[in-house]
Formats: C-alpha cells, structure tokens, sequence
C-alpha cells in the first residue's frame, strides 16, 4: 500500500463484467431510476372465439408501478400499467368477437343480456433480478397475471394463473434499456401463453362449448 | 503492486510500456481458438434455393442460452455472404408468427409441425414469409476456466497496473434445419469452439482476446451456407 495514504487500490482477481459494472456504477450514484415500460406486441394469429365480452381493467392493473431495490441505495421503479392496457387490449380483441371496455365490473354485470361473460385481468406480481444479484450476464424478469372469468349470471367461469419469463444482456443493451427489454420479454411470454391457453382450460373450454352450443354453433 | 510517483518513473513507464508491448506480442500468438465443425445431412435432400430460411435461438430459462448477438452474426453473415439464400428476418418472422415462434410455445420436434400448421392462419402466414426451412440455434459461449491476478494502483502522480489474468471461453453451438413443408429434420451443423485471451499489464492492461464467439459464429455461418447451398463441404477441424 501506498505509504502516502492516497493511493487507491484495486485487486481484480477476474475479468469485470460490463452488468456489473453498470450496476456499481448505479449504486455508486445511489439514484432512482424510473423505467416506462412500453411494449409493441403484433396481432396474434389465431382465429377469435365466438363470444361477447366485457373487460373492466382495475386501476391496480394500469398504474402498477413496481419498485426494485438494490443493495446499497439505488433502485428501479418499473411503471407497467400503459403497457399492460395496450397488451390486454390487443389480446382480447384478438381473442373474442366482440370485446367492449367497461368502467366497472359493476357496469358490466348490470348489462348482463349483452355480454356473454365479463373478464378481469389483474397483475399479481412482476420480480426483477439484475446481473449482479444472480450472478449471471442478464436482467431476469418475471410477471404473473390472473385472469377472471364470470359468465352473465356473474357465476365465477374461471380464476387462472399466467406467468411470463424475459432476459435481456446489458452488454448489447444499457441498463434501463435491459431492463425493459427483459420485461417487455416476461410480458410477451405471457401474452402468448395467454393467447394460446385461455381457451385450452377446462373450465374455459366447457363454457367456449356451451356458448357455441346455445348458439348453434358446432362444439370444439 | 506499482507506483507512479514522480516525473522520474516517466523514462520507468515507457521501458515498462515497452516490455508488455513486448510481452503482448509474444502471447498474441497464444491468443488463438480452435474450432471443429461438423454436419450431419438426410441423404437425398436438396434445398430449394427458391424458397427462404429463418434463423431461429432455442431460448431456454438458464445461462446457457443462445445469445442474441450470435444468432445476429449468423443471420447477418448468411445474408451477406450466401446470395443464393434468401434470409428471412428473424424478429419480423416472429412477429407475423405471433405467438406460434415464442420461447414457450414454439415447436419442440418436428412431429409438432403438423398441428402447428393445423391453427387457423398459421399455414397461410408461414406461406405468405415464403419461410420454408427453419434453423434453430442452440448453445452458448461460457467460460470454462480463468486465473491470475492483477494490481491497480493510482495516486495523484498517475496510475498504472501489474500482473496477469487470462480466461478460456469455449463456444458449443448446434444448428438443427427444419424443413416445413415435409416437416422433417433435413440436417444439423455443429461448432464446437474454444479460446485463451490474456491480459499482461505492466502499467497498461492489454487484453489479447481470442473471439471465440465470433469464431463460432463465421464457422457455423460458413457450413450453413455450403450446407443450404449444395456446395461441397470441407470437414473437419480448421
């Protein structure tokens, strides 16, 4: 050590990774950063099912803002709820024939004879993992979504549990922008997961069947 | 551990640069890879050159999965070195695909490929890309083994570094060719890649990096591009 006590010293033992350092770096600064999510999902390919719903959106869903703490005094706050809107709008007008926006579920079960069913989805939970926590070279992101079903006579047709997966490198990407990225990933994730299995749940499955058969429609 | 303290180290600092410089050149030829690519092709296959392909990442939810910047090289290397392969796009695939290509739902096997084109739309869409085989990358570079130990130091007279670090990389990627319309597996090409990068420092870290990845990258890109195009195929080590 420098006998002048001004000289700073690093041992580097192994080769730094660029997430890492970034990370440092944010935690040196002990700063907030806010990241807007916005996602862009394409228009699902699939064929919509034969039905009329309503879908009310709780203000939980479209201001979710989720905060991430990170050792040392810095953290991320991820604002999700325009992208959530933008996603479930464009799913559910693929999904279904016909998809109207209520303000209340309230409002949706009072007009009963014009919809088929009412459909709430909600966020659960989204989880964010930065390189230096796991140790790895990715932004890690994880969202679960519910979605509640009710038919006309506001009888529960099912209450299901979504999930979604994203990572993004911070070496291709800034941190703000990896970060995003592997949430915009997690969303998409469950965006097909949504498309491609709603209708695949049993209880879903017999309530799709049964509206066909009042319908006249042939049953799947 | 060094020290950079007055005027009088300058004449120490350009003897010091010069020696890493000196070192550098002696390990720069120790910085190499080594890389084996190998193929496996259905007999009878020919491609149709008139038909388009589609680089595709098997996304997996660990650390070894392919990075995007690989399948980036190899889209972007077959697309400027193989004019007779028309590339696809691979985001833009996904996107008219949605969400039949996403990580979680995409086809595993090629016994998938029929109910996948039993969807609605999904035949008429694939049709309309004009995507008829798909190459699905698989694999990751990692480091598989790292040592050494390096000092920095910096005072207000300056700063300066000491030691030595080096790390070996090893690159194992698997390219899987689907064929849509008969929905077969038409071949597989793999690249089996690894590297040693050091970094001598003496006041100056200089990295000599083996770009295992990109050696990957230009060996698989190259196979591919015999392989899709009915050229003769050079086996073996390189």
């Amino acid at each position: 050590m420098n006998p002048g006590g001004n000289t700073l010293s690093i041992q580097i033992r192994r080769p730094v990774r660029l997430g890492g350092l970034v990370i440092a770096l944010a935690i040196l600064a002990g700063c907030t950063t806010t990241v807007p999510i916005e996602t862009n999902i394409p228009t699902p390919l699939i064929a919509p099912m034969p039905v009329r719903v309503a879908v009310f959106y709780d203000p939980s869903l479209t201001d979710f803002e989720h905060t991430e703490d990170i050792v040392g005094g810095s953290d991320w706050v991820v604002q999700l709820g325009n992208a959530n809107m933008t996603m479930f709008n464009k799913l559910f007008a693929s999904m279904f024939a016909t998809v109207v926006k209520v303000d209340s579920l309230e409002q949706a079960f009072a007009d009963s004879e014009g919809y088929d069913a009412v459909i709430t989805p909600s966020i659960v939970e989204l989880q964010i993992a930065p390189p230096s926590r796991l140790e790895s070279d990715f932004f890690e992101a994880w969202v679960k979504y519910r979605i509640d079903a009710f038919d006309n006579d506001q009888k529960p047709i099912v209450k299901w549990i979504v999930t979604g997966y994203g990572k993004a490198e911070p070496e291709m990407l800034g941190s703000s922008d990896a970060l995003s990225a592997a949430t915009v990933t997690a969303m998409r994730d469950a965006a097909a997961n949504i498309v491609i299995k709603f209708k695949k749940q049993p209880r879903v499955k017999e309530w799709i069947d049964a509206q066909e058969r009042m319908n006249g429609l042939p049953a799947h | 551990m060094a020290y950079l303290h007055t005027n009088r180290c300058a004449q120490t600092v350009l003897v010091t640069a010069q020696v890493t410089l000196a070192l550098s050149l002696t390990l720069s030829l120790g910085a190499c890879v080594n890389s084996t690519i190998e193929q496996v092709k259905q007999p009878g296959v020919a491609f149709d050159n008139a038909d388009s392909i589609v680089i595709l990442a098997r996304r997996h939810q660990n650390a070894s999965e392919t990075e995007a910047s690989f399948t980036e090289c190899v889209e972007a290397r077959l697309s400027e070195e193989s004019t007779h392969l028309k590339v696809h796009p691979q985001k833009a695939f996904i996107d008219a695909m949605f969400p039949w290509f996403e990580p979680g739902t995409a086809p595993v096997t090629t016994d998938a490929i029929p109910e996948l084109l039993a969807n609605p739309g999904v035949r008429s869409q694939i049709d309309q890309t004009g995507v008829r085989y798909v190459v699905w990358l698989d694999g990751s570079t990692q480091r598989i083994d790292s040592g050494g130990t390096m000092s920095c130091a910096v005072s207000p007279a300056g700063g300066g570094c000491l030691g030595f670090g080096w790390w070996e990389d090893a690159a194992d990627y698997e390219a899987t060719i689907w064929d849509l319309r008969t929905a077969s597996t038409t071949g597989m090409v793999s690249a089996d890649v690894s590297g040693t990068s050091y970094m001598p420092a003496l006041v100056v870290p200089i990295p000599l990096i083996a770009r295992t990845q990109a050696a990957a990258c230009k060996g698989l890109a190259k196979q591919l591009s015999q392989f899709l195009g009915g050229a003769p195929v050079d086996l073996g080590s390189e």
